[in-house]
C-alpha cells in the first residue's frame, strides 16, 4: 500500500532521520523548509515492490560539509544539470528516485524531485555515513554505476563504473573544488537491484520514531529508548574531549558515567562508537545516538562540549550491513582508522 | 608459596624504575604470587588470583584504547600492570584501573622488573646471591677509610648501611636507619632482622675487640621478608670486611699518632733547635715551622686513653676555622694553632676562647685540665709555646679557681719557675737533697727555708723566727753538717732554694 507524506509529516520525518545520523546528516531545518515549499504535498512514498523490478532508479543526495549547508544554500532546483547529464549517459530516463544517504538532511533530499519522480522508501546507506565507497550498492561491487557531481563552479564531473574508493576519492575531490558541499547523483541500477543492495524501510521508520518522539510528550530517557527499541548505553558528564593523535577529525568524549563508570564516545563525522569501562558497548553500524540528557534532543558531534550531560542511546544497526562479513569490513570504526575496539 | 608485595617490589634497589601511579597503592601489602612478563598484550595468559602483568610494548595511545587493555589485563586476573610510559595513560583510564581494583605502576625498564619480581617470588637464593656478590664487588674496589667502604656497600647494595651501638649511628652512608628501628634492633643477638613501619633492616654483630655492642645495619624503607633475609646473609658476608676496615683504621691512627707523638718529643728534646733530618720529617708531616704558633696541652687524669682523648679534640677542633697540629705526648694531648702571618691580638683571643670552649666541653665527661701557651714565631717559637703551655696545663691541673684552665701569658715569671720546682721530675730530686733535714727536724728547713729567703741574713731570719740570732747560727751550722752542702755557693743556694719550696708541705 503507498504511503502518502503531508507537509505536516515533515517535522516527524525530520526528527527520526536525525536520529538515524547517528550525531552526523547534518540539521534538516533547511531541507525540510525547501521541500515544504517546492513540492506538491500530499505525496506517495512508494515501497520497492509497487514499482516495476526494471526501472531504472537513481539515488540522489548533497555531500560535503554539513556545516557549509547554511553559508551556501543551495540552488532550487540543484539536480537538474545532474540529471541532464545522466539522461544522456545511459540514454534512458530515471523512472524512481530514492536517497542516497537515508539519514540527516540527506533523507530528504529525493523530496526535492518528487514532483518529477516517484519516491522510493529505500536509500543506500540505512543511517549517516560519511564516504561514497560506504554507499551500499558501491560497497557491494555493483557494476554499471555512475556518479555525477558538480565539478568547480560550473559543469558536472562523471565517475562512470564508479567503484569504491576511487569513487570516494574523485568525487570528494571535485566537492573540495567546488566549494565544499554539492549534489551528488548516482544512477546506472533499477529497483531490482535495490531489494538486494540497498536499505528498504528507512524513511518509514524515520517518520516512525519521530513521531513518536514529539517533544510535545515530555518523555525521559528511558521511555525514549524503549519507543525507538534500542537501549541506554550510559549517561554522564563529559569530562574531557581529546582528538585522536594522527587523525584529529576522530576524537573521543571521556564521560564520567553516573554510576562511576569510564565511558569514551568515540566520534568522527558520526559518533562510531562507545566504550564502558573498557568493554566497547556499541560500535559503527550500530546507532549511537547521544542525547542532550536535560533537553532530550540528539547532539550531532560538533554540538558535544565538556562539562554537558549525555544519555547515550544504542540502536540497532541496518540488518543489511550485519548480514556480511565484507559489507562489514567498510563500516566497522577500523574503516575510520579506529582501531583497538 | 612464595609470595611477594608491592612495597617491596618497590623497595628493591633495580626494579627498573618502578614506581606507582596512586601513593595510596604504594602501601599495597597483599601478597602477589607470580609476574608475567610479555611484549603485547594478547600475549598475556590467563592468571590465578594476585599476579603482576609486566607489557614491555608500552600503553597504546588512544584513550579507549588504553580503558580496553586495563579491562583485558584485569579481567585476566591480575591485580597489577607495569608498563612504560604509565604516567601518561589518561586520567580516565586510570580512573578505571582504580574502579576495577587494577594497580597502574608505571616502568622505565620491564626487563629488570621482571627479573626483580621473579628474585623475590621464585629466587630467593638467587636475590641473597645476588646482594653477596654485589658486596664482593664493593669489598674488591679500594677504600681509604671506614666511610669510604660503608660508602662502597650502599652505593652498590642500593640500600643503605650504617654501623651504629646502642646510643647512636656512628658511621653512615645512604639513610641511616630511623630511631624507631635502631630501637626495634637486637642488641643481645648474633644477628636480627627488624621490620617497622618507620623501616626495615637487617643488623648482624660487628666482632671486633672493644666494639662488642656495635652493629652493622642495612636498611630502608618497607621490605619484602625475602629481601630482608637476603640482606641479613648480605650483612653477615660483609661484616668481616667493616670489621678488618675498622681495626685497620684503628691501627693506622695509633700508629700515626705514635709517629707524631716521638716527632713532638723528639723537637722538644732538641734544645739547639732542631736537625736537618728532623726538620724533614716535620716537613713531610705537614708541621710547617715558619709563621707563628700557639701551644696548648691538655691533660686527663681520668680512665680515657690519650688517643681517645685526641680523637675528641681533633674532633671538635676540626669545626674550627684555621689549622692546628694535635697529637698525644704522655697521658695528655699537645696541639697548636698555626698562623701564616702573626694573628692580631683579636684572632688571638678568638683562638684562645674556642680552646676555652673546648676545655669546658671535654670537663662535662672528664678531669682534664688545658694549658695555653705564649704565641711564637718560627721552630724556636714553636718549641717554647708548647713548652710553656705544658707548664701552664701542669699549674692548671690544681687550679679549680681558673676552671682547670691557665693561659702562660697570663701568669708571672716567678709562678713558671715554681710550677717548675714543683713538677714531677723535680721534687723527688729536691725531697733527696733535703732528706736529711725531712726526718725529726723539721724545725731546721724552716730554718733554712727562712734563712735563704731573707738573703742569707742570719739577724733577718731570727726576726722572722722570733729566735734569738746564736740559735738561727747554731742551726745553719748543724744544716751544714746534716747536708754537707756549701751555703755561700750561689748555684748551691739557689738549688737548695728551689728545693724548699718544692718540699714545703
Amino acid at each position: 500500500m503507498t504511503q502518502m507524506l503531508h507537509a505536516s509529516d515533515l517535522p516527524d520525518l525530520a526528527r527520526g532521520l536525525g536520529l538515524l545520523g547517528s550525531g552526523g546528516g547534518g540539521r534538516t531545518h533547511l531541507v525540510e523548509m525547501m521541500t515544504a515549499r517546492s513540492v506538491n504535498w500530499p505525496l506517495p512514498l512508494h515501497d520497492i515492490s509497487e514499482l516495476n523490478p526494471s526501472t531504472p532508479c537513481i539515488a540522489v543526495c548533497i555531500a560535503g560539509s554539513t556545516l557549509l549547508l547554511t553559508e551556501r544554500i543551495p540552488a532550487e532546483n540543484p539536480f537538474d544539470d545532474l540529471l541532464a547529464a545522466a539522461q544522456r549517459w545511459e540514454g534512458v530516463s530515471p523512472g524512481a528516485v530514492c536517497a542516497l544517504e537515508g539519514a540527516g538532511f540527506n533523507g530528504l533530499v529525493p523530496f526535492m524531485l518528487a514532483d518529477s519522480l516517484p519516491v522510493l522508501d529505500a536509500d543506500l546507506m540505512g543511517r549517516a555515513l560519511p564516504r561514497f565507497d560506504q554507499v551500499s550498492l558501491l560497497a557491494d561491487g555493483l557494476e554499471g554505476l555512475n556518479l555525477f557531481c558538480q565539478a568547480g563552479s560550473q559543469g558536472v564531473m562523471m565517475v562512470g563504473g564508479a567503484c569504491g574508493k576511487d569513487a570516494e576519492h574523485l568525487v570528494r575531490s571535485s566537492l573540495v573544488s567546488s566549494g565544499g558541499i554539492g549534489p551528488v547523483l548516482l544512477s546506472g541500477f533499477t529497483v531490482a537491484d535495490l531489494a538486494d543492495h540497498a536499505i528498504t524501510g528507512g524513511t518509514s521508520r524515520a517518520l516512525e520514531w519521530g513521531s513518536s518522539l514529539d517533544p510535545g510528550l515530555h518523555l525521559d530517557v528511558d521511555e525514549i529508548a524503549r519507543r525507538l527499541e534500542g537501549r541506554v548505553l550510559a549517561s554522564g558528564r563529559v569530562a574531557e574531549l581529546t582528538p585522536l593523535m594522527g587523525d584529529p577529525t576522530i576524537f573521543c568524549a571521556e564521560v564520567e558515567g553516573d554510576d562511576g563508570a569510564v565511558v569514551r564516545l568515540i566520534s568522527g563525522s558520526e559518533h562510531l562508537a562507545v566504550v564502558r569501562d573498557g568493554v566497547t558497548v556499541a560500535t559503527c553500524p550500530e546507532i549511537i545516538v547521544a542525547l542532550d540528557s536535560i533537553a532530550r534532543t540528539p547532539l550531532e558531534v560538533l554540538d558535544i562540549e565538556t562539562n554537558q550531560h549525555l544519555t547515550l542511546i544504542g540502536l540497532p544497526a541496518p540488518q543489511w550491513w550485519q548480514s556480511d562479513s565484507r559489507r562489514m569490513a567498510v563500516v566497522q570504526p577500523a574503516a575510520f582508522g579506529v582501531e583497538g575496539l | 608459596m612464595n609470595t611477594f608485595n608491592l612495597a617491596g617490589l618497590l623497595a628493591h634497589p633495580r626494579n627498573g624504575g618502578l614506581s606507582a601511579l596512586d601513593p595510596q597503592q604504594a602501601a599495597v601489602q597483599d601478597p602477589w604470587r607470580d609476574v608475567m612478563l610479555v611484549i603485547e598484550e594478547a600475549q598475556l595468559p590467563n592468571s590465578g588470583p594476585g599476579s603482576m602483568a609486566v607489557l614491555a610494548s608500552g600503553a597504546p595511545a588512544a584513550a579507549w584504547q588504553q580503558d580496553a587493555l586495563i579491562r583485558r589485563v584485569a579481567d585476566r586476573g591480575y591485580r597489577a600492570l607495569a608498563l612504560p610510559g604509565a604516567a601518561e595513560l589518561s586520567s580516565g583510564t586510570r580512573e578505571l584501573a582504580a574502579r576495577i581494583g587494577l594497580i597502574l605502576l608505571d616502568v622505565a625498564d620491564p626487563v629488570a622488573l621482571a627479573r626483580a619480581g621473579w628474585e623475590l617470588v621464585e629466587g630467593r637464593d638467587a636475590l641473597s646471591l645476588a646482594y653477596v656478590r654485589r658486596v664482593a664487588q664493593s669489598i674488591q674496589y679500594h677504600a681509604e677509610s671506614l666511610p669510604d667502604l660503608l660508602g662502597h656497600l650502599a652505593s652498590r647494595l642500593g640500600h643503605g648501611v650504617a654501623l651504629v651501638d646502642r646510643e647512636g649511628v656512628l658511621e653512615a652512608a645512604g639513610s641511616p636507619p630511623p630511631p624507631a628501628v635502631r630501637a626495634a634492633i637486637d642488641f643481645e643477638t648474633w644477628s636480627c632482622t627488624v621490620n617497622t613501619p618507620e623501616g626495615c633492616a637487617a643488623a648482624v654483630t660487628l666482632d671486633s675487640p672493644g666494639r662488642r655492642s656495635q652493629r652493622l645495619v642495612i636498611g630502608g624503607p618497607v621490605l619484602a621478608p625475602q629481601q630482608l633475609a637476603a640482606l641479613s646473609v648480605a650483612a653477615e658476608v660483609a661484616m668481616p670486611a667493616v670489621a678488618a676496615r675498622v681495626l685497620i683504621d684503628e691501627v693506622a691512627e695509633v700508629n700515626d699518632v705514635a709517629l707524631a707523638s716521638g716527632l713532638l718529643r723528639d723537637l722538644l728534646e732538641q734544645t739547639d733547635g732542631p736537625d736537618p733530618d728532623l726538620l724533614q720529617r716535620m716537613a713531610e708531616r705537614g708541621w710547617l715551622m715558619n709563621g707563628y704558633h700557639l701551644g696548648f696541652h691538655i691533660i686527663c687524669r681520668g680512665r680515657i686513653q690519650a688517643i681517645q682523648l685526641l680523637r675528641l679534640v681533633r674532633q671538635e677542633l676540626a669545626r674550627l676555622p684555621g689549622s692546628f697540629h694535635a697529637t698525644t705526648s704522655g697521658r695528655g694531648v699537645t696541639g697548636w694553632f698555626s698562623f701564616t702571618q702573626q694573628p692580631t691580638r683579636k684572632a688571638l683571643e678568638t683562638r684562645i676562647a674556642d680552646l676555652h670552649a673546648l676545655h669546658n666541653r671535654l670537663r662535662r665527661s672528664l678531669n682534664v685540665a688545658t694549658g695555653v701557651g705564649a704565641l711564637g714565631g718560627g721552630t724556636h717559637g714553636l718549641v717554647s709555646t708548647v713548652e710553656s703551655a705544658m707548664d701552664a696545663a701542669r699549674m692548671a691541673s690544681s687550679r679549680s679557681a681558673t676552671g682547670y684552665f691557665l693561659r702562660i701569658d697570663t701568669l708571672g715569671l716567678e709562678q713558671r719557675l715554681l710550677s717548675w720546682a714543683e713538677s714531677d721530675t723535680f721534687v723527688p730530686a729536691a725531697r733527696e737533697l733535703l732528706d736529711p733535714l725531712l726526718g725529726n727536724t723539721p724545725e731546721l728547713l724552716t730554718t733554712l727555708t727562712a734563712y735563704l729567703d731573707q738573703e742569707s741574713s742570719t739577724t733577718a731570719t731570727a726576726q722572722e723566727l722570733d729566735l734569738h740570732r746564736n740559735t738561727v747560727t747554731a742551726r745553719l751550722a748543724r744544716i751544714q753538717e746534716l747536708l754537707g752542702l756549701d751555703l755561700t755557693d750561689p748555684e748551691t743556694r739557689l738549688a737548695v732554694q728551689l728545693a724548699c719550696r718544692a718540699v714545703r708541705p
